[in-house]
């Protein structure tokens, strides 16, 4: 069974008290689903672009539909070293992971309310440290495979968020 | 043939004069038309109590992703269970009330008029039943899930959304046969949970229109396997579903596969705000008025989900 990307989960904390819940201020008239990644831009946060973006800042918590340069809305505020498990896109297109992307620092973008991570993006905050075929085995035979096929399927894997930009 | 009975003067009011025929008094006996209404449907309907205009109720599922591979030195995976969907039901209002006028008790001196009012209940379960099955006539066109989709659709969306969808309804019409039955358990045996994996359910009721019956009973009643040209015993799970019939239905052709679940688990939610309340009516100015029940009812109907049930479009 195909997969549909959603958007990426946490899977750890450097604290075990899980990521910080935090109100912040939100952008003008911008709109976002749970669980997508927002970025700060002059101090309020946005989601991150549909294009390569190269820095996050946190994750929504909840849907908006409007805000307003007045909005306070709730927020997990990412920490150096949290892991998570993200779906793949490059070029335009749900893009295959692969052992080669190991090690390597992406950026992410957001297509349709939904974060990837942007193989497109050399330079970002996202480390890939494992495919989810090699941790999750039975799992990615039952589902047929999670390395993904590009244009097709995105492929999964987990990935260390480094604060500081490459 | 002729509506000899085309023109009536239907006054609200049971007063004098109408019921013009009555009122020639050359009847020997009158006799009272009673109806009981058949009420079939409540059974697929699990039931709420409200004291609010609206009422919500939401779900949220139990199942996790698996373990991963993780060594001692390794920090642990957490994994939290997917919020699933909600739905509001918003409570309507329904009243209606009978009158008796004192000269039209008098000039009948029977005591059919008041055993009219003996309608009035039965016109509250009409009501009920004439809600319960929209639900079923409408849930591929209008009525929806928590979930967005219609009630009966193949675009379902799981609690966690990475899984997929899925459907709970036939890909093409066609009447009840054995193979369309195996098809039903075939849906309930291949449901996936939101995890995506398997979530199995088995038929427990078949809910049919009046018409499909002798289709349902051929296949209820089977010892041989019509589709098999060898003429093979019927296999047993097809015929494990208890019939039901449903007069209320509007459709000739449609049928619907309920799972056997128990009442926590049924998608299909009526939600009462006020349950049948009758109260006397009078007029203390008009004491000609002298006899009236008025009933007050608020309920609301829908399905939070639908993943106890099948459904064929017919054919």
């Amino acid at each position: 069974m195909a997969r549909t990307a959603v958007n990426p989960k946490v899977l750890t904390t450097p604290s075990p008290a899980g990521l910080t819940l935090k109100k912040v201020l939100a952008a003008d008239s911008k709109t976002w689903k749970a669980g997508e990644f927002g970025a700060l831009s002059s101090g309020t946060v946005q989601p991150v672009a549909s294009a390569s973006a190269t820095a996050s800042y946190c994750i929504f918590a909840e849907d908006q539909t409007t805000s307003t340069s007045t909005s306070y809305v709730w927020v997990y505020l990412l920490e150096d070293g949290t892991e998570l498990e993200m779906y793949v896109y490059n070029n335009n297109q749900v893009y295959a992971i692969a052992t080669s992307n190991i090690g390597t620092r992406y950026g992410v973008q957001t297509v349709s309310n939904i974060t990837y991570l942007d193989l497109n993006q050399t330079t970002g905050q996202f480390q890939v440290i494992e495919l989810a075929s090699a941790y999750m085995p039975e799992r990615s035979a039952y589902d047929g495979g999670l390395n993904g096929t590009t244009g097709t399927t995105a492929g999964l894997c987990k990935v260390k968020f480094r604060k500081n930009v490459s | 043939m002729a509506a000899t009975m085309k023109y009536q003067s239907n006054s609200g009011i049971v007063g004098f004069k109408s019921y013009p025929s009555l009122y020639h008094k050359l009847f020997d006996e009158v006799k009272l038309v009673s109806d009981k209404v058949p009420r079939e449907l409540a059974e697929m309907f699990s039931q709420r109590d409200t004291d609010q205009e609206t009422y919500r109720e939401g779900e949220v599922t139990n199942v996790l992703e698996v373990p991963v591979r993780s060594e001692d030195t390794d920090r642990l995976h957490f994994v939290d269970p997917a919020e699933g969907y909600y739905k509001d039901f918003t409570n309507i209002q329904r009243r209606s009330a009978i009158m008796v006028t004192k000269r039209a008790v008098k000039a009948q001196k029977n005591k059919m008029i008041t055993e009219m009012i003996t309608g009035l209940p039965e016109s509250v379960v009409s009501l009920e039943q004439l809600s319960q099955a929209k639900l079923f006539d409408d849930g591929a066109a209008t009525e929806t899930t928590g979930d967005g989709s219609y009630v009966f659709a193949t675009d379902h969306y799981y609690e966690d959304p990475e899984f997929g969808q899925w459907t709970n309804m036939a890909a093409s019409g066609g009447t009840f046969t054995a193979s369309s039955m195996a098809a039903g358990w075939l849906n309930f045996n291949t449901r996936k949970n939101a995890k995506g994996f398997p979530k199995v359910m088995l038929p427990g009721e078949v809910v049919y229109p009046p018409a499909l019956h002798e289709a349902v009973m051929k296949v209820y009643g089977a010892s041989g396997y019509p589709a098999d040209s060898l003429n093979a015993i019927m296999p047993a799970f097809i015929k494990q579903f208890k019939p039901v019939m449903a007069h209320w239905l509007s459709s000739a052709v449609k049928w619907y596969l309920h799972a056997k679940v128990d009442d926590a688990k049924k998608g299909f939610l009526w939600v009462w705000e006020t349950r049948p309340e009758y109260e006397s009516v009078s007029d203390s100015l008009n004491p000609r008025l002298i006899m009236g029940k008025s009933v007050t009812v608020a309920y609301s109907y829908g399905a939070l989900h639908s993943r106890d049930w099948y459904y064929n479009a017919g054919a």
